[in-house]
């Protein structure tokens, strides 16, 4: 083999290893590199998965945020919140894929059934405060520096 | 194979298949003894129910499958039924069998709580159930209270969710549903997916806040009494599911629906 072909051979290999690590890493939507979900906060959502029926892998979108954001996510409105409850910060993980809730405290009517869950968390005292499970799906692009990832 | 072996690969399968039956149908557990005021031309403005905490039980493979038993009060801005899945309610009340956020997969928490159905324009239907706080204890008695608020964004309706007068102090505090102006129906009593579930003898206070219709600004809180229905909803200390219909009805005349899901 030439040095000229060795050294090509060599650059491919750099190039497939560092893409393949480049591949791994969890990403935000733009593409950056982003901190990976704390692994209480996985170990919250996989059991809230596995609640909702849920054990293959699904997309989960996860960031930290205000609840001025949080609820702009859920469509719920903000008009009777004080400045001090929407600027809170909350964990908000949202996992797409097919759901249903048999553990939920419903009225008398069916069990909720849905295209998503979500989980709003305290990140200071772990606290999961509201559960959510709905039809259709949410902007989850309003959560600051969301990430994706798979669980 | 011989005739010995297919016999006991059918025996395998039908006894597979009876275990995922039995497994089925105790995922479908849920019985409910409430009282329940129907009334389609009445328009009202919220219910409120005093909530006698009892510790309770809910046995520990029901708390680890998620199993619950709650006592609580339910307003339907629309109800369509014991089995559809369009209904819109605001529910407040105590559990045993949340979630502990420090040991997931162990939930026997006893907390009260507040949850919610509604319909979301371009969303379509959303559950969300509420934690409001666990330090509570059994001997102590709040009064949870849901009430019509008004008219929120593109006319939805808005229902406060309180707790002893205070909003509840989650993150969130009241909901919206779509427009059915004011509540038709109300359930108050014991709900129950765990086979050894109960929650002691319990005893709800309930109360509706009527409104008037055509002045649509009542004020007043009334008993449930009057209506065919007893204002106290007794669970009794021994209540129990099974999974089936239930032959031991209690006999008390303010039991009105107990039944399986």
């Amino acid at each position: 083999m030439s040095s000229r072909r060795r050294w090509m051979l060599i650059l491919s290999l750099c190039l497939a290893t560092f893409g393949g690590v480049v591949a791994l890493l969890p990403t935000r939507s733009s593409g950056e590199v982003t901190p990976q979900m704390p692994e209480w906060l996985e170990t919250a959502a996989l059991h809230r998965l596995a609640q909702c029926g849920s054990h293959d892998s699904v997309p989960v979108d996860w960031g930290l945020c205000d609840m001025a954001s949080v609820s702009a996510v859920l469509g719920k409105s903000t008009d009777l919140l004080t400045a001090t409850e929407l600027s809170a910060q909350y964990y908000v993980v949202v996992a797409h894929g097919e759901f249903t809730y048999e553990n939920a405290r419903v009225g008398p009517g069916a069990i909720p059934t849905g295209d998503w869950i979500v989980l709003v968390i305290d990140p200071t005292t772990r606290e999961t405060l509201t559960f959510g499970i709905g039809e259709g799906s949410l902007d989850t692009s309003l959560i600051a520096d969301v990430a994706r990832t798979t669980l | 194979m011989n005739r010995r072996g297919v016999a006991c690969a059918v025996a395998l399968i039908v006894c597979g298949l009876g275990l995922l039956a039995a497994e089925a149908s105790a995922s479908y557990l849920r019985c409910y003894a409430v009282v329940h005021k129907n009334d389609t031309s009445a328009q009202w403005n919220g219910a409120r129910t005093n909530m006698d905490i009892h510790n309770g039980q809910i046995g520990t493979t029901d708390a680890q499958n998620g199993y619950f038993v709650a006592d609580a009060l339910w307003v339907y801005d629309v109800w369509n039924g014991w089995s559809a899945s369009n209904n819109q309610w605001v529910e407040v009340g105590y559990t045993r069998g949340w979630e502990d956020d420090s040991n997931p997969g162990n939930n026997d928490v006893l907390t009260l709580y507040w949850t919610e159905q509604m319909w979301v324009e371009g969303i379509g239907y959303q559950y969300y159930e509420h934690k409001i706080r666990t330090s509570i204890a059994a001997g102590e008695t709040y009064w949870g209270k849901i009430l019509y608020l008004g008219g929120g964004d593109a006319g939805y309706a808005q229902w406060g969710v309180y707790i002893d007068g205070d909003p509840a102090d989650s993150q969130w505090w009241y909901s919206e549903s779509q427009a059915h102006d004011h509540a038709h129906n109300l359930f108050c009593g014991l709900e129950n997916t765990a086979s050894s579930g109960k929650l002691g003898s319990s005893s709800n206070h309930v109360e509706m806040k009527a409104v008037n219709k055509s002045s649509n600004g009542g004020t007043s809180w009334q008993t449930w009494a009057g209506d065919g229905l007893s204002e106290t909803v007794d669970s009794g200390s021994t209540y129990h599911c099974h999974g089936h219909w239930q032959s031991d009805d209690p006999t008390t005349a303010n039991w009105q629906n107990y039944r399986n899901w």
